[in-house]
């Protein structure tokens, strides 16, 4: 009820006017698609307490005051198409995420049928629970397994430092194995985090510890999200780890999101770093746009134009942002080249 | 105490305490009430009374005053709630501290209690202190209005120990301004409606979306 | 039925004057840290929630202080542990033989790490027994169900 009555005044006050999408963006006088391949839904009650009030204080207030009607309204796939469609980004990954001590759980099924909102634009990354392992294992190889057969799922989402589980853990073989066996990539949360409960130790958050696994299963793709960054300090973190490892092993793809955002970066200064350090050592042919959205209103179309941004400023051609942008992710996960 | 709580609490006491000031020289016109008057500057004349609903984003809420027969105090109650889900019921007296044909000043102190549901809640006895200053008389009034709220949050922590139970309490005080901008034009005597804008801060430091807001006003008179 | 007391309960959130309660236990915990023969250094850690959440946000092992011994033996701790939505206490540690501050950095194969549960709990006195055996395992991978 109250929802209803506060959703017209929203965007009679937000200015939420209909309009066609127009997809991609001007680059180098050129106009690429894009496809984020980094986005979050799920449901408020699934997250944790402490969480939710964190998240719930980050937004613009009063809107904090219906964290849940402000979250929901975005975390579904209408809300995060909504989101692209703003930004121009014509597709999109959803990640399910198992983390009930810190972000929360967004179910695999509840992905599922996300993804079958819009097949054609949205994607899934399936994931599994680590926190009881040693007892649980093969039922939650199996769910994930079977997960990544459905229709829009293309690859694995792990965060070790939201799972409390350290990166050079040994017990994962058959995680990796299965990453390998069916071509789907594993995605890692890589640096510190700033969400309540997170690991933060180097363990959990150095993508240095992870470098015997990359080693160990070079037929696996493995994703460095967020390039290492120390979300906490707001310093560049492992930026320079992940470009080595992306640099010594073809199986190592990175990807710069959140890193760049106006609270994360407020200067835009890291973000041109990172975008400059892989230029730099020749890995652009193994980068993957994402924003980690939608997280707040306009926050998927702020990212891009942050990261269009710091590649003008780090000197990218149009073809080197068409590869950032579009390109890369057809190539790691195996799909079509996305549309304009 | 802020500063604007002191100097209000200083405008509605003074009159209690000093001798009852001289006539004014610029005495309000006789006529037809003002409720828009009245309701944006904060008080109303002896006799008068005047009643607000607000509707808008974010705040909803009501409010009256009824002017009391001595030392120009009204009685004021106040129910007010952002989104319906940070509410605030006060009750208390208001003043005009200055009232002539160009402006009406009053001050305003109110306590009661908040209440504030979903992730961030919060609850407590709270008081407002507010500062209203509206042009004079006439058929349109544009007034601004600044409101200092205070809610005292106080947490328990039970706990047991070995020798014995123990309670701790911890207090502080949240700060929350609110600053509004309207104009209220009559409509018919003893209806008048006014819109205006709010700067909210709900949390500080953090950052507030700004709102907007439209108030049906009736009074009555003697 | 007087409609006051309805009325008095309807407004008795607004006129409560708690904000938050929240139940404690300060408890003081024995801990006999056992290190393999003739290894000796300082040993660091957390204290755990053994369970936080419910349904599916249910988790083991949620740290909430740090803990930190100088070396294996008998060491005496006092904690304030919350009591609302969790259940349990466990020690997790493990000893920094090379002093780095970091369990097993890449590299290094031989730090021990051992977890524990203190028992009884809620209690003001706990004992637990920690075994540090387990080179370069965090918490979660000695986790064996409880």
């Amino acid at each position: 009820m109250v929802e209803r009555m506060i959703t017209p005044l929203l965007t009679l006050l937000l200015g939420c006017a209909e309009e066609a999408p127009v997809y991609g963006v001007s680059f180098g006088g050129e106009r690429l698609p894009v496809v984020d391949m980094h986005l979050h839904q799920g449901e408020w009650n699934l997250i944790p307490e402490s969480t939710r009030r964190f998240l719930a204080s980050r937004f613009p207030a009063p809107l904090g005051l219906i964290a849940e009607s402000t979250a929901e309204g975005s975390l579904n796939a209408e809300g995060v198409l909504e989101q692209l469609d703003e930004a121009g980004v014509i597709q999109g990954a959803l990640f399910a995420v198992y983390a009930p001590r810190t972000v929360g759980v967004a179910t695999n099924e509840y992905v599922a049928e996300q993804v079958l909102v819009d097949p054609e634009r949205l994607f899934g990354l399936g994931s599994l629970r680590l926190d009881d392992w040693n007892n649980n294992a093969e039922a939650q190889l199996a769910d994930l397994a079977a997960t990544l057969e459905k229709p829009g799922f293309i690859g694995i989402k792990l965060a070790h430092a939201h799972q409390h589980v350290r990166l050079d853990d040994p017990r994962f073989d058959a995680l990796w194995s299965l990453a390998a066996a069916t071509g789907k990539p594993v995605y890692l949360h890589t640096g510190s985090s700033p969400f309540p409960n997170t690991a933060q130790d180097a363990a959990y958050t150095d993508p240095a510890y992870f470098e015997p696994i990359i080693a160990a299963y070079p037929d696996a793709q493995f994703i460095l999200g967020h390039l290492g960054y120390d979300f906490i300090n707001k310093e560049v973190g492992a930026l320079d780890t992940c470009v080595e490892l992306a640099a010594r092993y073809e199986n190592v793809w990175l990807e710069p999101s959140a890193l760049g955002s106006a609270g994360s970066d407020p200067t835009g200064a890291n973000l041109l770093t990172a975008y400059s350090a892989m230029k730099g050592a020749g890995v652009l042919d193994r980068v993957v746009y994402g924003s980690d959205g939608p997280q707040s209103p306009g926050f998927v179309a702020e990212y891009l134009e942050r990261s269009l941004a710091a590649m003008e400023g780090a000197g990218y051609t149009a073809e080197e942002a068409r590869a950032v942008l579009s390109l890369n992710f057809a190539a790691v996960f195996g799909v079509e080249p996305a549309p304009l | 105490m802020s500063p604007l709580s002191l100097l209000l609490v200083v405008a509605v006491s003074a009159p209690a305490l000093a001798e009852r000031p001289p006539p004014n020289p610029d005495p309000r016109p006789m006529g037809p009430p003002d409720p828009h008057l009245d309701a944006l500057a904060g008080a109303s004349e002896v006799g008068d009374w005047a009643v607000s609903l607000e509707t808008g984003f974010p705040f909803f809420g009501a409010r009256g005053q009824v002017a009391l027969p001595w030392m120009g105090l009204n009685a004021v109650g106040s129910v007010n709630s952002a989104l319906f889900t940070d509410t605030w019921a006060l009750g208390g007296v208001s003043r005009r501290w200055v009232d002539t044909h160009r402006v009406v000043l009053s001050g305003e102190i109110l306590v009661g209690g908040t209440i504030r549901s979903g992730d961030l809640s919060r609850r407590g006895p709270a008081s407002q202190t507010t500062l209203r200053l509206a042009r004079g008389h006439g058929r349109i009034v544009p007034a601004l209005t600044l409101s200092s709220r205070h809610v005292l949050l106080t947490d328990v922590q039970e706990i047991q120990t070995a020798e014995g139970d123990i309670v701790e309490r911890s207090r502080s005080i949240a700060w929350s301004p609110v600053a509004s901008f309207d104009v209220g034009v009559g409509v018919c005597p003893g209806f008048a409606v006014s819109a205006g804008l709010d700067v909210p801060w709900f949390d500080p430091p953090g950052f507030s979306l700004p709102g907007a807001h439209i108030n049906l006003i009736v009074g009555g008179w003697k | 039925m007087s409609r006051l007391p309805l009325l008095l309960l309807s407004l008795s959130p607004l006129l409560g004057c708690v904000n938050s309660r929240t139940q404690w236990v300060e408890v003081t915990v024995t801990t006999e840290l056992i290190a393999p023969e003739g290894l000796s250094a300082p040993v660091y850690g957390e204290w755990n929630h053994t369970w936080s959440g419910e349904g599916e946000l249910r988790v083991p092992l949620l740290p909430f202080e740090d803990f930190a011994a100088d070396g294996p033996g008998v060491v005496s701790t006092t904690l304030l542990v919350p009591l609302d939505g969790v259940e349990g206490l466990t020690l997790y540690a493990w000893m920094d033989l090379d002093g780095d501050g970091l369990h097993c950095a890449p590299g290094v194969t031989d730090e021990p790490a051992g977890l524990g549960e203190a028992l009884p709990f809620p209690a003001t006195e706990a004992d637990v027994t920690l075994s540090l055996e387990a080179p370069c395992l965090g918490a979660e991978a000695l986790w064996d169900g409880g």
